[in-house]
């Protein structure tokens, strides 16, 4: 008699725990702890004083709340000569980031919009060369770039850095946007031509308002992207609009005696508190965004 | 001749590849003309290029009289839909009606009357507010027909706008095209795989493979007298039953030769000339009583019951032929079967394929 027999199946299949499930979950559980660890100690560190940094128990919990080391970290800890913290950085890092992310994001769907549907002569060839120039690692472009800038005057300006990030965007914006866009029916863009819609007219009013999760994604990827940048920030940005992280870094490598660490800890959370933020409260965007380009229809 | 849409001398390619050459095609006012024929046979291509979204390579198009071969879409005076209905999904149905005319810079009273009739014609009112996601297909497909009827145009041109639907739905549809065009008496051009829709629908039918228009005629004239070997085998289902053989002259006019058997064609319409040949006749043009013409004697293979007629597949000379019978039939498969060929109904094709 063969077991099939034995035990007649019926209703719901029973779950039972087997050693891949095991497998699985102790693989997920150390993966989340390979990143909330850290994430823990840091933020221990930066609520504990010196001399309780100093036992050297990493992982236990501060003695009493202490938000000191913060509020230095933000408005009192030394770069160098200057004992400003990193508030200015946090100001200049906003000013150099929105108008990026604004002018990339715009000027790629424009991209992507007029290669999957205008398809201009030699628009293949462009986009070819807009990719190759993606791959190319931009610490290439460095110098030429800051000689041109130079002779435009706009090198060590806000206007500059701007310019920088907008132009090592671009290509991964177009990317994104041409490819969301060809998974778009071409009918769509034939109605509203002959409902004689024109360029801006289309783009604006038809394709624009369909591309609200590409538009979330592509904005999420530039806004970190160009948030965490350091070396064109340090490179292009002058001494006046340095962004928040090459300040961060200016702290933690400042050595005048004892090394702060609470500060160091509170001010690097600062940093990374606002890309944080965006994909905590925008993730299930991001996720949508990301299958909408990826999937048809 | 007064033309609605006037093709000359068209060509169109797509870098290397021709699809279209040396195309002419007149399509009188209120005609409603089907472009019929199997994927990549051009059709759309045509259609996209009398619409104005294609470029071509050569030749002119005409509509109502004005050469429009290299005037914008919307400056041709047509309307379009489309088998994805192509409706703009973030707009509601009244703005995707009145998006057009508020393009052209219509003033807002007179976008409402022309929305208001349109959607009145297609039963649309009730839902003027909802958003494409909230209609079900055969409402989409009434919207993009709306937004072609707004434009007040007289040409319509439909891409297979059926093509995405339901059987039942797609009947439905059909027949409110069709009166749409009785009522509103414009020149429709209508683009489909599908030959039901084009029998049913076409003052003239277009058949074209590989970029060359077959035949132009009226349905039944493509039904009955096909011009070649394409059209008759690509119009009817089952489609029509052909015997190779050859035409021989005798004293009293010619006969038909096929392996062993020989036949006179007597009673056939066209003018038969010597040489190899292709007979072909319809599954309901072959009888089982009062038998006068060429008579086959087979094996019957399948019987398909299709409620109002049933079809019967039978064998004669290792060869599969196909006989429509009105209601049921007594046929089993492996009864002999006699059936006469109407001589009167059949077509015949030359060595080059087309009729004689």
């Amino acid at each position: 008699m063969t077991r099939s027999a034995e035990i007649n199946p019926r209703g719901a299949k029973p779950t039972r725990i087997t050693a891949g499930r095991i497998g699985l979950y102790a693989f997920l559980i150390s993966a989340a702890l390979f990143f909330t660890v850290p994430l823990y100690v840091m933020i221990v560190t930066s609520l504990k004083t010196m001399p309780e940094i100093r036992a050297a128990r990493i992982f236990a919990l501060p003695d009493h709340l202490d938000f000191s080391a913060w509020k230095v970290a933000w408005a009192g800890a030394c770069a160098g000569a200057e004992c400003a913290g990193i508030r200015a950085g946090f100001l200049n890092s906003v000013l150099i980031t929105l108008p990026s992310v604004v002018i990339s994001v715009l000027f790629g769907a424009i991209n992507g919009y007029a290669l999957s549907f205008w398809r201009p002569r030699g628009g293949n060839l462009m986009f070819g060369l807009l990719m190759a120039g993606a791959l190319v690692p931009y610490q290439v472009f460095l110098y030429p770039l800051v000689r041109g800038f130079a002779a435009l005057g706009l090198y060590n300006s806000l206007i500059g850095i701007v310019i920088v990030h907008v132009l090592f965007g671009l290509p991964l914006v177009t990317l994104l946007f041409r490819n969301y866009f060809v998974t778009i029916p071409e009918e769509l863009f034939k109605a509203s031509r002959l409902d004689g819609a024109g360029f801006w007219r289309i783009f604006l009013e038809i394709m624009l308002p369909m591309s609200v999760p590409m538009l979330v994604v592509a904005a999420m990827m530039q806004f970190t992207g160009i948030w965490n940048d350091f070396l064109l920030g340090l490179v292009f940005a002058g001494r006046d609009n340095l962004p928040m992280t090459v300040q961060l870094n200016n702290i933690v490598n400042t050595t005048t005696g004892e090394r702060l660490y609470n500060v160091n800890m509170a001010a690097t959370i600062l940093t990374a508190l606002v890309p944080l933020a965006i994909y905590f409260f925008s993730g299930r965007w991001f996720v949508r965004g990301i299958a909408a380009g990826a999937v048809k229809g | 001749m007064q033309t609605a849409v006037s093709i000359k001398d068209l060509k169109v390619s797509y870098g290397p590849t021709v699809v279209l050459q040396n195309l002419n095609l007149d399509i009188r006012p209120r005609e409603f003309l089907v472009l019929l024929g199997s994927s990549g046979c051009g059709k759309s291509t045509l259609l996209n290029a009398i619409a104005g979204l294609n470029d071509v390579s050569d030749g002119e198009i005409w509509i109502e009289g004005k050469n429009v071969t290299w005037a914008e879409p919307k400056d041709r005076g047509i309307g379009m839909v489309f088998q994805s209905y192509a409706l703009y999904p973030r707009m509601t149905v009244r703005k995707n009606l009145a998006f057009g005319l508020r393009v052209a810079g219509l003033p807002s009273d007179e976008v409402n009357t022309r929305v208001a009739r349109a959607a009145d014609m297609l039963h649309l009112t009730p839902l003027l507010d909802r958003k494409p996601a909230e209609l079900s297909g055969g409402q989409r497909q009434r919207v993009a027909i709306g937004r072609a009827l707004v434009r007040e145009v007289d040409v319509f041109l439909f891409d297979e706008p059926l093509s995405n639907l339901d059987a039942k739905l797609r009947n439905e549809l059909r027949v409110e095209i069709k009166k749409l065009h009785q009522d509103l008496g414009n020149t429709m051009i209508y683009v489909t795989h599908d030959q039901v829709e084009a029998m049913t629908l076409a003052d003239r039918i277009a058949i074209m493979k590989d970029g060359v228009i077959q035949q132009l005629a009226p349905p039944s004239e493509i039904y009955h007298r096909p011009a070649n070997l394409f059209v008759a085998g690509f119009i009817g289902a089952p489609s029509m039953n052909f015997i190779e053989g050859r035409v021989i002259k005798t004293d009293a006019g010619f006969d038909f030769e096929t392996g062993d058997t020989r036949f006179s064609l007597d009673g056939y319409h066209g003018a038969p000339v010597e040489g190899p040949a292709t007979l072909g006749f319809r599954p309901e043009h072959l009888c089982l009583e009062g038998i006068s013409g060429p008579e086959l004697n087979g094996t019957v293979a399948v019987v398909e019951p299709m409620g109002a007629d049933t079809v019967v597949w039978f064998d004669w000379h290792k060869q599969n032929f196909s006989l429509r019978l009105m209601g049921d039939s007594g046929f089993t498969p492996g009864a002999a079967i006699q059936v006469g060929i109407d001589l009167s109904k059949a077509s015949l094709f030359g060595a080059d394929g087309t009729a004689l």
